[in-house]
């Protein structure tokens, strides 16, 4: 009897992908199942701009199916999707400027009391302040839970790098919610 | 390293034991350093909940399979909203504004064609004696259809009317004033008031005179004679004279009534949408219109116009709610008690109920704690139905609390023998509330 395809690791179900059609297209939903929550999330976060990121998502998605397709075998499968979406979100960037008046925001936003869609609302708003490096490390970590070493690696930077970086997207995030922080419950 | 960053790598799980214990000694001493060490704990928590909250688009989804040429699982797809779930999204969305319109839609209609066949048939004035208590019957004019006398002349009705302005005024029981005690005491009976006060313009009606035109001739003159006299408000008793007052009118325009909404104390609510939900509050008006009519009230006290309501907030610009009040209105009308027409004014102070909805306009200004506003009242009371329009400025210079100065018109709709009059009152609403 055949395991379920939800007992496979990410490594098998890759290799399942160059196999039958009705075999790739069930290891790659399974696929899908897994990581699609956290690549949007990253998509979103990191463009800032729902139509990009959606974009990007399913552009992500299908250079992974193709290249996994190709290649022998992938030991950190979320990794090679994160890399391979942290390249489309680059390239985005790259041909999109974005810049926001935190000035601005701050002074538009001293009202009191909020709901918790709003105050994910306002921390997405926040990061958009952030520089782009600062803000994918700080999604890498507290959205997706990368460890040090992991980012260092999908990002190319050292590890110590990586920390200062994170402490100091940290940092100005904090300082951009303060009000809303300490009110929060 | 600062103490600061020591809590970004105790969260991050970089610290060791020593580390840990240092910085936990310092938590303990340091009510600055737990603060910081909330924040950091709450961004990580809410980053999370972000992570959580995101979810792939379906259309996403069903296009990156597409161009596969895969078919979406089943676990995959987000089932179609059903008719339910749209239906009340709608409702959900647009609820309180169709709910709104409706009422005030449907009082509109009420109001400008069935009215008379709806509430026609039945007096809706106060007429019980707790009512009464507090609603003096301002003035009337009568004609006996019974008598013989054809038409009352300019000079008789005047000097019956002074004969009877003077008795109420001045003394209790002159005998060549009898028939208007008699009937005072007819129309008390009738209203079971004690707050009654008449003039009655002859004794000598003409029973073969045509009723309309007596009415009309006598009651022209009668509002000739009374615009060149002060409204008696006093008589020998001293406790009557608050309720029994002489007021001339026009009784060649029974169906306009004049009903101001006088003082009327409302404590409304206001809150900023998105973040509160609840709110409660009252209200007080302070009328500008008809004041001929404030002296009509019988113990008049603050709390007569004040009105208490509590509201829902679905988003920062829409709310609606009740509003509960206890409201004076001002009624004119012209009835027939026992044979003689009158023309009666009142003041009698309603329990009023209804829905409200408000519209703010926020962040008009660019400012965030002055927004404009507008509502809508529909409403009723045993009088007959309500409706308001208050349009003004909110000021939330506190977190909960909130202020409200705005200018409000009402307007009361009541039968009496199956003639519909309204009565308007308009002026500046004061109102105080509390979110939450």
């Amino acid at each position: 009897m055949a395991r379920p395809l939800s007992k496979y690791s990410d490594s098998d179900l890759v290799a399942e992908l160059k196999k039958s059609k009705a075999k790739s297209e069930a290891a790659f939903s399974e696929l899908y199942a897994r990581h699609s929550q956290r690549i949007y999330a990253y998509c979103l976060r990191v463009t800032g701009d729902e139509e990009s990121a959606k974009d990007i998502f399913q552009e992500a998605f299908f250079k992974f199916y193709n290249s996994a397709k190709e290649t022998e075998a992938v030991g950190n499968v979320i990794g090679l999707i994160i890399t391979i979406t942290r390249n489309l979100c680059l390239n985005y960037k790259r041909d999109k400027k974005i810049t926001v008046d935190i000035d601005n925001y701050q002074f538009s936003s001293q009202d009191q009391g909020y709901e918790q869609k709003e105050m994910l609302d306002i921390l997405a708003r926040a990061l958009d302040m952030l520089n782009e490096e600062d803000r994918e490390f700080f999604v890498l970590r507290l959205y997706h839970g990368f460890s040090h070493k992991e980012i260092a690696d999908i990002t190319g930077a050292s590890v110590a790098a990586v920390k200062n970086r994170i402490w100091r997207a940290k940092e100005k995030v904090k300082d951009i919610l303060a009000p809303y922080l300490e009110d929060l419950n | 390293m600062s103490y600061s960053k020591l809590i970004h790598e105790y969260l991050d799980g970089g610290v060791d034991s020593t580390q840990e214990a240092l910085l936990f000694d310092m938590l303990a001493k340091d009510s600055e350093l737990r603060a910081d060490f909330n924040k950091q704990m709450k961004l990580h928590l809410i980053a999370q909940q972000d992570m959580n909250h995101i979810t792939p688009p379906a259309e996403a989804t069903n296009q990156l399979f597409g161009r596969l040429g895969f078919t979406v699982p089943d676990y995959l797809e987000t089932p179609p909203p059903s008719i339910a779930e749209k239906v009340g999204g709608y409702i959900k969305k647009y609820g309180a504004t169709a709910l709104l319109i409706l009422l005030t839609s449907a009082l509109s209609v009420v109001m400008t064609t069935n009215y008379d066949s709806w509430f026609g048939s039945q007096s809706s004035v106060a007429q019980n004696s707790s009512e009464l208590n507090s609603v003096p019957v301002v003035s009337s004019f009568e004609t006996d259809v019974q008598t013989s006398s054809s038409v009352e002349t300019t000079e008789t009705a005047s000097n019956n009317l002074k004969n009877t302005t003077n008795q109420n005024s001045f003394s209790d029981n002159s005998t060549n004033n009898q028939a208007n005690y008699n009937n005072q005491h007819n129309i008390a009976n009738r209203f079971d008031s004690e707050s009654l006060q008449e003039t009655n313009p002859s004794e000598d009606g003409n029973s073969e005179t045509d009723n309309s035109d007596l009415t009309t001739s006598f009651f022209d003159k009668l509002a000739a004679f009374f615009t060149s006299q002060t409204p008696v408000a006093s008589s020998g008793n001293g406790e009557m004279a608050d309720k029994f007052l002489n007021e001339n009118g026009n009784m060649q325009k029974p169906q306009i009534a004049f009903n101001p909404f006088s003082s009327t104390i409302i404590l409304p609510t206001f809150s900023d949408g998105e973040e509160t939900q609840f709110e409660i509050g009252f209200k007080y008006l302070s009328e500008s219109s008809n004041p001929d009519f404030s002296h009509l009230a019988v113990n008049n006290q603050f709390y007569d116009n004040l009105i208490v309501s509590g509201m829902y907030h679905f988003d920062s610009n829409h709310a609606l709610g009740v509003e509960l009040g206890w409201e004076r209105f001002a009624q004119s009308f012209v009835t027939d008690y026992y044979g003689q027409l009158s023309e009666l004014k009142q003041y009698p102070k309603r329990f009023t109920a209804g829905m409200m909805y408000r519209f703010t306009y926020t962040a008009l200004f660019g400012i965030d704690f002055i927004s404009p506003y507008t509502e809508l009242f529909a409403g009723g009371s045993s009088l007959g139905p309500i409706s308001k329009l208050n349009a003004g400025i909110r000021f939330s210079p506190l977190n909960n609390v909130s202020m409200n100065l705005g200018y409000e018109y009402g307007i009361l709709y009541y039968s009496v023998d199956n003639k519909t009059y309204n009565s308007e009152k308009n002026g500046l609403v004061y109102r105080i509330s509390y979110n939450f």
